[in-house]
């Protein structure tokens, strides 16, 4: 019986992340965007840096910075596209709420992880980076793209049935993303650094804790959110 | 009136006990008497975020419109406090450490903590509709809330801080301040709390007037 409900959750919750990949792969836009944001973001600190040589914690808070922003300007659209479109309703009526979250949150990972994919050599061939540990890095990215991909779609589908959704989206996302942006320019800095960084570790599991109660949690505020009672 | 002339005299003899009564602390002297009003006032804050996620978790449960104007009374509270604890810190960090901001990770906790409300009143301005207004903003502020933890708790430990707290909390329980500062300092925030209370239930019911008016059913 668990393995059945486990089946459905993840046939239903792919279902929704589905329709978006196709929708994605046949319009391009929210990926589309944000990468070239991401990527001119990256050229133009680049090209003011002029190739001087900066610490490891700047590098690393410059590479968050972008993809924090590059994350307000693409994932924002998760639900947004939906009330403008006007097929929330239908949503609403054809799939659970812990379906449609959990699809929508899978969706934003795959759009980050694919942007950080691009973006990530770049900004070591660009920025001139020695990326030292690259298995910590890439721990830390998904880690903290899990944590953002949750709470940016929950704060989506709040931002949909709002006014002034372009403006109040990063208004609320910031803060709430504060303590994931904060520590994932630290452990990045770190990846960057030449000690190993794998000694301490709290980086990598305040990320995962933040990630499993972004993920857990998010799931539960979102029924409220979805329902229209 | 009788707890209002009671909190009036509480208060004055806590104010008192904090400036003559008690001694200066451990390595901060003289400058380390802020505590007997920015840590009360920094309790309160948390104590009124606490109410908001109490009632808001209330609206989502009964939809209650009450329950709702408290969440927002309470949420209002707290960024007031919170901005007191964040000028008396302000003050405390001038006279320790010669700036008033230098990005201590309290003072980017509080920052943080402190934009996260205002967030959650952005959000209430931005929502006409009553009963939408009413539901998110519940969600809102039971994030707000989750994350205060991380704010309050984590990252002050996580990061290098100046804080004083590592002095004179260093051992969890206020060990290192003496009988006099310890009983003065549980006085203030009694008495900060009761303050609370009271300019909560005041607040509360201007708002129900207010809102009446403006035709909401509480």
């Amino acid at each position: 019986m668990p393995a059945r409900l486990l089946m459905d959750f993840i046939s239903g919750a792919w279902a929704v992340m589905k329709k978006d990949i196709l929708e994605e792969y046949r319009a391009r836009y929210a990926f589309n965007t944000t990468l070239l944001f991401c990527v001119t973001c990256l050229v133009m600190v680049s090209y003011s840096l002029g190739g001087a040589v900066t610490d490891p914690m700047l590098q690393s808070a410059m590479l968050w910075v972008i993809l924090f922003f590059s994350a307000m300007t693409g994932l924002s659209r998760a639900f947004i596209k939906e009330e403008d479109k006007g097929t929330m309703n239908t949503l609403r009526l054809c799939c659970r709420a812990d379906h449609v979250f959990y699809g929508k949150t899978a969706m934003n990972f795959l759009m980050m992880s694919s942007v950080i994919v691009i973006v990530a050599p770049l900004f070591i061939i660009l920025l001139n980076v020695n990326m030292r540990h690259v298995g910590y890095f890439a721990l830390t990215t998904a880690l903290a793209t899990v944590g953002l991909s949750a709470v940016s779609a929950l704060l989506s589908a709040i931002v949909a049935q709002a006014r002034a959704r372009g403006m109040l989206f990063p208004v609320l996302a910031f803060p709430a993303l504060m303590p994931v942006f904060l520590t994932a320019v630290r452990a990045t800095g770190m990846s960057l650094a030449e000690a190993a960084p794998w000694t301490g570790g709290g980086e990598l599991v305040f990320l995962a804790a933040y990630a499993v109660a972004a993920t857990v949690g998010g799931g539960f505020l979102f029924e409220y959110v979805f329902s229209e009672q | 009136m009788l707890f209002l002339a009671a909190l009036f005299g509480f208060m004055t003899w806590t104010l008192y006990g904090a400036l003559v009564v008690t001694p200066p602390a451990h390595v901060l002297g003289e400058t380390a008497r802020i505590i007997y009003f920015h840590v009360p006032v920094a309790w309160v804050a948390v104590l009124a975020f606490t109410m908001s996620l109490w009632n808001s978790v209330v609206v989502l449960r009964r939809h209650s419109y009450e329950a709702d104007m408290k969440a927002e009374v309470s949420a209002r509270m707290g960024l007031w406090f919170c901005v007191l604890a964040t000028i008396s810190g302000a003050f405390f960090a001038k006279s320790a450490w010669n700036m008033y901001w230098n990005w201590d990770p309290r003072q980017v906790s509080i920052t943080v903590l402190l934009l996260v409300y205002m967030a959650y009143f952005g959000l209430r301005s931005a929502t006409p509709d009553f009963d939408r207004r009413i539901r998110l903003a519940a969600v809102y502020a039971i994030l707000a809330f989750a994350v205060m933890p991380f704010l309050v708790f984590v990252i002050p430990r996580v990061y290098m801080s100046l804080h004083p707290d590592t002095i004179i909390n260093a051992d969890g329980q206020g060990k290192l301040l003496d009988d006099k500062m310890r009983l003065v300092f549980w006085c203030a925030a009694a008495g900060y709390s009761f303050l609370y209370l009271k300019l909560y239930n005041l607040s509360v019911r201007v708002e129900r007037i207010a809102r009446r008016k403006e035709g909401w059913d509480v």
